[in-house]
């Protein structure tokens, strides 16, 4: 294109103003480049030009300014602004004062060199068009005055068309160069026109545009909302920051935020005007600050302990989760009174407030309070409370969160008592106890112990091991039992030689416990001991009493030996004399010495047997006796004895029977002892039976016991007597009298064989009529083997 | 040839008394009042029995019964123990010593002669 038009370009900034310049030249045009305002009035003020390109911002002079003075100068000239940003106000400001175009940088250089070429030609065309429509109108004037008002009015008109469709244009190319989205829409909805960017953005061709109206593009949830503006709008006021969202072609959500106005013609509405602008990202920003806040929020409504911010000025309760039970928070509770029912703050009452304590150190408390709860019950309460500060480091609000400690306190005071009353059992034993851990490091001791020990204090014996108090000869001993313990379940008392603090030394009896903890892990033990020195001097005298008694008892044996075997001796020749003087070995004996000799022979052999039983008897009481047991058949013994005891009985004319139970088990005893036994009763039955009498022995099993009774119908025994008889020489005196005389030993040593053998012994009787007397014995062990009978 | 009888007792009565319970029989019969004596009656004599009473002064029987065991001629000859003591016990430490029947006190003068009789007719058959 070939011109010599004239450009002034304005622009502070020296590299955009430079290559402006340059690439307008480079376009052909004659360019003036300058940097400050008031140059640029002064150029225009005197040189023609075409054009002027001019920031609308400029450090010393407006860009506005410029346009009125270069619109003064040059109504045709086309002026172009520049500004970093756009704005609705400052377009249609810099429009309305006549500027051609409008660009908002960076500047793209091709469409300024083609909207600087239309201006230019439309410069030229319009200057074109002046001067025909003037000839015109000069010719006309010529040719018809009497239409010159009509055609004035013409002229007019088609002038006006003209400068209307200009504007036109200017407000499109201003449009289409708009990053923004920018809409006319006429009242029934329909798109007047929409820019580049609206349709780039929305995703609409021009065509399709057309068909479109305002309801297609807003989201269904903006509808209402956006009616309620356009009508507003069309009634005259204007929206700013009008938040919408709109549905691309494609059905993807736009947010926007805009503007919106309406241009009236005769007083109505003719055509709303918005410019939005995408506000995605703002949104996404802001939704994500909302998702952080509800997650937050979540959390404190998730807490189920009590928490709430308070206002540190007056107390009032700001926020509260659910758990907080305050309530409509509309009412500004205050945080005393919905925690402690009181009307004056913590402070007042006794409690440390934690809303003061938290302004005074500006740092987290924690504090224990009495709160109530809804049905009245006091709770007790361990309040957080944490400090919000301002920009300036001001308290201004407290976080504050309850736990309710109610059940941990109660637990806490019913340990204490328990450990009071384990302290007072421990400190009121009158055994020495002694806590040790598992190294035999001393935990605790009471009093009892350190004073056994000899020690002042407790805190002597705290932490040393316990092994220090035994004597060095029991250490090892104590350790390994204490392993033991552990490692065995030992049990029980031990005996050790403990040490005093002086190194003197004292019998003790130790019982120790082992202490677990909660999971039966043994962690120490609990040793309680007694000092025993008493009761091992107590020990040691019964032992040298039993042993004086023992000493005594042998002395007594071996007198009763002694006195045995001193007397048999005379007695060996009494007897041993008196038999062979019977027998006529030295000599013929006549009738009256035969009688002197049985007599002195009789009680030689009663003497004897009266010294046999005094022996046997003794032995029983100093617990001598000892029974060689075995199992025995009973009625090969009773079978025996009456073989023994026939031709006895036989003289006098008595009978023995004998009824044994069948099937009667072996008993336990001591063959010979209970053979004497058997035999002394059946003796006394006999002696006790006038000739020709009836004797009976009988056996029967009754439960673990076999029964035996030797029964007779002699003359009986008084019930006064029954038990009598069994003591040592305690013969009736008219059984002594009747001259049937015993030792008077043979009732007493029958019994005390029997009750040696675990059994008993009893009468029964009526007197003059008989007696019967039983004694019991252990049923045989099974395990014991079968007596071999046949061997002696 | 008579057999020959070694009686071994301290207390005269009782010595007397058993003499005469065996004079009956015509046995040759030795006496011995102490251990010692016993001893030395034993070795001169070679007795074919010996009535040995336990308690005797100087050395007890059961001493003199194991000196004399201890000697082979006196191994096989019979001794009967007699003694007063009948506690328990009496009859096996006779018994170890070497005897071969203990009697206690007082002996049955009407069974001491058949006993020897019948411990002396084994012997002649062994």
């Amino acid at each position: 294109m070939s011109t010599d038009a004239t450009i002034i370009v304005v622009e502070n900034e020296t590299d955009a103003r430079v290559t402006m310049c340059r690439m307008l030249e480079d376009a052909g045009y004659k360019v003036i480049g300058l940097k400050r305002g008031i140059d640029a009035l002064g150029i225009i003020g005197r040189s023609p030009f075409n054009a002027v390109i001019t920031d609308i911002r400029l450090p010393d002079v407006g860009g506005l300014e410029i346009l009125e003075l270069a619109k003064e100068m040059n109504p045709d000239a086309a002026v172009i602004m520049m500004t970093s940003n756009a704005s609705v106000e400052t377009t249609v400001d810099a429009v309305d004062h006549g500027a051609y175009a409008y660009f908002v940088k960076p500047i793209n250089p091709d469409e300024l060199k083609t909207t600087i070429a239309n201006a230019l030609k439309q410069q030229r065309l319009s200057l074109e068009n002046k001067r025909l429509i003037e000839s015109l109108q000069h010719s006309r004037r010529l040719l018809s005055e009497a239409n010159e008002e009509l055609r004035n009015e013409i002229t007019e008109r088609k002038q006006a068309e003209e400068a209307l469709r200009e504007s036109e244009e200017r407000y499109r190319d201003l449009f289409e160069n708009a990053n923004d989205l920018i809409q006319s829409v006429t009242p029934d909805g329909h798109f007047r026109y929409v820019n580049t960017a609206w349709r780039n953005v929305l995703g609409y061709s021009k065509e399709e545009v057309a068909n479109l109206t305002l309801w297609d593009i807003i989201h269904p949830d903006y509808i209402n909302h956006c009616r309620e503006i356009f009508q507003k709008v069309m009634s005259g006021e204007t929206a700013n920051n009008v938040e919408a969202v709109f549905i691309t072609k494609d059905g993807r959500v736009v947010p926007v935020e805009g503007s919106i106005n309406c241009r009236f013609e005769g007083g109505k509405p003719v055509a709303t005007r918005g410019i939005f602008r995408d506000i995605t990202e703002r949104k996404q920003a802001e939704e994500k600050i909302q998702q952080q806040n509800e997650f937050l929020n979540n959390i404190l409504n998730s807490l189920t302990h009590p928490f709430y911010v308070v206002d540190v000025n007056d107390y009032t309760v700001k926020m509260a989760n659910p758990a907080a039970k305050l309530g409509n928070l509309s009412e500004n509770p205050t945080c005393y009174a919905l925690t402690h029912k009181i009307v004056k703050p913590c402070g007042s009452v006794g409690h440390a407030c934690p809303l003061e304590e938290v302004k005074k150190t500006k740092k987290p408390v924690t504090v224990e309070h009495i709160h109530y709860d809804g049905d009245g019950n006091a709770r007790n309460v361990e309040v957080h409370g944490y400090p919000v500060f301002d920009t300036e480091g001001n308290v201004i609000q407290m976080i504050e969160y309850c736990l309710d400690i109610t059940e941990r306190k109660q637990l806490e005071e019913a340990l204490r008592e328990n450990e009071e009353k384990l302290r007072l059992m421990f400190e009121s034993a009158g055994e020495g106890i002694v806590v040790i851990d598992l190294d035999n490091k001393i935990l605790d001791v009471n009093q009892v112990a350190v004073r056994m020990h000899g020690y002042d204090s407790r805190e002597e014996l705290i932490g040393r091991s316990a092994l220090d108090l035994s004597a060095e000869e029991d250490r090892a001993r104590a350790s390994s039992n204490t392993r033991r313990r552990l490692e065995e379940g030992l049990r029980g008392a031990i005996e050790y030689t403990l040490l005093r603090k002086d190194g003197s030394k004292f019998p003790a009896e130790v019982n120790m416990a082992t202490i677990r903890d909660a999971h039966g892990i043994p962690i120490g033990f609990i040793g309680i001991f007694v000092d025993i020195t008493e009761r091992k001097r107590i020990e040691k005298e019964i032992q040298e009493k039993n042993e004086e008694l023992a000493e005594a008892s042998r002395a007594k044996s071996e007198f009763l030996a002694h006195m045995s075997h001193e007397l048999r001796t005379p007695l060996n020749v009494i007897i041993g004399f008196s038999e062979l003087m019977m027998d006529e070995l030295p000599g013929e004996v006549n009738e009256e010495q035969r009688q002197c000799l049985s007599d002195i022979l009789g009680s030689g052999q009663h003497l004897l047997s009266l010294i046999n039983d005094i022996l046997d008897l003794s032995k029983i009481e100093s617990g001598k006796m000892e029974l060689k047991l075995t199992n025995i058949a009973l009625p090969s013994v009773i079978e025996s004895l009456r073989r023994e005891i026939m031709p006895v009985i036989g003289k006098r004319e008595q009978s023995l029977d004998v009824e044994v139970e069948e099937g009667l088990p072996l008993v336990r005893g001591d063959k010979v002892k209970v053979r004497q036994v058997l035999l002394n009763l059946l003796s006394n039955a006999a002696k006790f039976t006038p000739d020709g009498g009836k004797l009976k022995v009988e056996a029967i099993r009754n439960g673990d016991w076999c029964q035996v009774s030797v029964v007779d119908r002699g003359i009986g025994i008084k019930k006064e007597d029954q038990e009598k008889i069994f003591e040592p020489f305690s013969q009736l005196d008219d059984l002594q009298a009747e001259g049937r005389g015993g030792t008077g030993l043979g009732l007493t040593l029958a019994r005390q064989i029997i009750e040696k053998h675990g059994g008993r012994m009893w009468v029964e009787s009526k007197y003059r009529k008989g007696s019967k007397f039983s004694f019991t014995l252990p049923l045989a062990t099974a395990d014991e083997p079968h007596p071999r009978e046949n061997r002696h | 040839m008579k057999e020959k009888i070694l009686i071994v007792e301290d207390n005269p009565r009782n010595m007397r008394l058993i003499t005469m319970t065996l004079s009956a029989k015509s046995y040759e019969l030795f006496e011995a009042s102490d251990g010692e004596q016993a001893l030395d009656m034993a070795i001169r004599q070679r007795p074919d029995l010996i009535i040995m009473d336990i308690q005797l002064p100087k050395m007890n029987g059961l001493k003199v019964t194991r000196r004399l065991r201890q000697t082979p001629a006196f191994n096989h000859t019979p001794i009967i123990a007699i003694t007063a003591y009948a506690m328990k016990g009496d009859k096996e430490k006779a018994i170890d010593a070497g005897c071969d029947v203990y009697l206690p006190k007082p002996i049955n003068t009407r069974e001491l002669p058949g006993l020897i009789a019948e411990i002396l007719q084994q012997r002649r058959k062994r």
